[in-house]
């Protein structure tokens, strides 16, 4: 049994224009100790995917309309608020992308890890002052005792994003779903801030959910990918599988269009066209449109998802005739 | 090599008050400090560095889109420093910008047609103006019937050709693109960049290429700069550059890029070297080398006076004492 078993998730939301879903029929297992990519662009699911497992989407609007998601054994769709309340913190806990807004300004940082404290645990004063600024020294705050007094406008970007670590991992989570932690951030500080979550992973053995747009954040951190696309996995491989073999024209798409330091070429390889709005997504394959391989077929119905080694699938009904020889 | 557009010893300081009601005081925020840096004609120049490091600053100063605090701006040969009135509103003809935020850089209240067209107007060069909006529309890969959909309809890569295509309108020598991929989608960006190298061996453009993506800046660059803290602490061509960096934070900056395969991954995480802290206050910056507070090789000199710009090769500066 995995720490995280997530099996046809489907999350949708109630708009004008009926309901749609954002993100469906999501499977994935995520193990103690593992880092498990997500890769996706705007729409594609994944910050919806991780927000559902969290319990933190307001319903309504947002339902979920199948699925389960089980932490540890236990079914998480089902859960009453209160029982959820207790599992978020110690059980699963997530950062998002925005430093800048996620901290209360009115509030001291030391004020914003305490307060997890103690939603948790039965604590003294000191202790939870201590254990606050052990977790402050542990994200790499200089002076913690100190800064434990500072509102969030007296630190820099870099410095806020620990800060929001330090309160997620406060409560020693078994996983810490981390958005686009990186993404607001310049790259000297993205590289601090991605040294830092794996040195705590070592460290505490959580597993990590790593969201993120950046296949360098994912060359650079994951075990293991999931890949989304207009609201669907299209493709699911162990870190160097993806890298060295990836089956689906969109995987593929993404590791090309991006200039890297190393390779240089006259011409950017782009993937033409936009991302499809959710209202508007095409039938069948959501990817057709945009695929230089795309065929009438591809638009008559969903690829499934299938086998393409060990750990390994991909949702395209090309593959065989696409294989790199 | 003919240099097009030259900033010679430009600062820009920004007046900060400080110290609360009772005593107040205005110390100077130096965002751009005493820059020296030449684009020349039809090449792109990469300008790279954190954010609040004064890149933008400096490429608004280049356009006289803001006043500089001091020093010399010369496009094409003239200097452009004190121009004003109808003399700076015709060298802007030749000098546009496409900004950042394929959002908040159009109105959402005008159709593309106005948009496009508005540079146009501002210059009562309004003779056949529906053709040649539809002209640059086709260049920027946008249809004619683009022209009377408002920005919320299009995606951000379109806003972004939109955005561009109101730079182009007036045919610009010069154009500084201020991160105009960043915002976007990673599937997206490379249309884009294509898209503008294009443009430039259509149009014969000359480019300056802010952004903090080193991958994009060394595809699309002939020459890049390193900014600092408000100074330029290294140039070099491309491939000089990224092979042979000799600035430490110049260093620093790019072993601080993602690997582009996971057998890239450093055996230890120790082994990496990696930059250390933040950018330090413009308000305040650390006396000589700005850099020496987070510099691995720093030693006493490096606190002490402010390292000269030396040319290590020829087109390759260096402002750092130690560089060799």
């Amino acid at each position: 049994m995995s720490l995280l078993e997530v099996r046809g998730l489907t999350t949708a939301f109630q708009t004008g224009s009926g309901e749609i879903a954002a993100a469906e029929d999501i499977a994935f297992d995520l193990d103690q100790g593992e880092v498990l990519g997500i890769v996706g662009e705007s729409g594609s699911g994944k910050s919806v995917t991780a927000l559902t497992i969290m319990g933190l989407l307001p319903r309504p609007p947002a339902r979920i309309v199948a699925g389960s998601i089980r932490f540890d054994g236990q079914e998480l769709t089902t859960l009453p608020d209160k029982a959820m309340q207790r599992i978020r913190g110690p059980g699963i806990a997530m950062v998002f992308q925005e430093p800048m807004t996620s901290l209360n300004p009115v509030f001291t940082i030391g004020d914003q890890i305490m307060e997890t404290i103690r939603a948790h645990e039965r604590l003294s004063g000191r202790d939870v002052f201590n254990r606050a600024v052990e977790m402050l020294e542990k994200v790499g705050i200089p002076s913690a005792a100190q800064r434990m007094a500072d509102y969030r406008h007296q630190l820099s970007g870099g410095q806020r994003q620990r800060v929001m670590l330090a309160i997620a991992l406060v409560c020693r989570p078994r996983i810490l779903i981390a958005d686009e932690p990186t993404t607001a951030l310049d790259v000297t500080v993205q590289a601090q801030i991605l040294d830092l979550l794996l040195d705590l992973r070592d460290e505490f053995g959580m597993a990590i959910m790593l969201i993120t747009h950046n296949m360098g954040v994912i060359a650079e951190t994951a075990d293991r990918v999931l890949v989304m696309y207009a609201g669907r996995v299209v493709e699911e491989a162990p870190i160097a599988r993806l890298f060295d073999d990836p089956r689906h024209p969109y995987t593929r798409g993404l590791l090309e269009c991006v200039p890297s330091l190393v390779t240089e070429r006259e011409r950017l390889i782009a993937i033409p066209g936009t991302l499809p709005e959710p209202a508007r997504r095409p039938p069948g394959c959501r990817f057709a449109p945009r695929c230089r391989h795309a065929i009438a077929a591809c638009s008559a119905g969903l690829p499934p998802l299938t086998e393409q080694g060990p750990g390994h699938t991909a949702a395209c009904i090309r593959i065989a005739e696409l294989a790199t020889p | 090599m003919k240099v097009l557009i030259e900033a010679v010893g430009v600062s820009k300081y920004y007046p900060v008050e400080t110290g609360g009601f009772l005593r107040r005081s205005t110390r100077s925020l130096r965002a751009v400090d005493t820059v020296s840096l030449s684009v020349n004609e039809s090449e792109t120049l990469g300008l790279v560095g954190e954010s609040g490091c004064g890149k933008s600053t400096l490429g608004r100063l280049l356009i006289r889109l803001l006043p500089a605090t001091g020093g010399t701006i010369r496009f094409a040969d003239a200097d452009i420093t004190a121009l004003q009135g109808k003399a700076l509103r015709d060298v802007r003809r030749s000098m546009q910008i496409v900004f950042q935020d394929p959002y908040g850089a159009l109105n959402p209240r005008m159709t593309v047609e106005d948009i496009v067209a508005e540079p146009l107007a501002i210059h009562g060069d309004t003779a056949n103006l529906s053709t040649r909006v539809t002209e640059i529309l086709s260049h920027v890969g946008l249809p004619a019937r683009a022209r009377e959909r408002f920005p919320h309809e299009f995606s951000g890569g379109q806003r972004q050709r939109i955005g561009i295509a109101r730079a182009l309108i007036l045919r610009p020598k010069f154009v500084v693109c201020d991160e105009p991929v960043s915002a976007l989608d990673v599937s997206v960006q490379a249309q884009i960049v294509n898209l503008l190298q294009d443009l430039q061996g259509e149009f014969g453009l000359t480019y300056l290429f802010i952004a903090h993506d080193l991958g994009v800046v060394k595809h699309i660059s002939t020459r890049v700069a390193v900014m600092y803290l408000g100074k330029i602490v290294e140039v070099a061509p491309k491939a000089t550059l990224y092979a042979t960096p000799k600035h430490p934070y110049t260093a620093g900056l790019i072993a601080s890029v993602p690997v582009t395969h996971p057998s890239q991954r450093a055996k230890s995480r120790a082994e990496r070297r990696r930059l250390t802290g933040d950018i330090p206050s413009a308000l305040d910056p650390p006396s000589g080398c700005r850099f020496h507070t987070r510099c691995p090789m720093a030693r006493a000199l490096c606190g002490e006076a402010e390292p000269a710009t030396r040319e290590l090769a020829p087109g390759h500066l260096v402002a750092c004492h130690f560089a060799e």
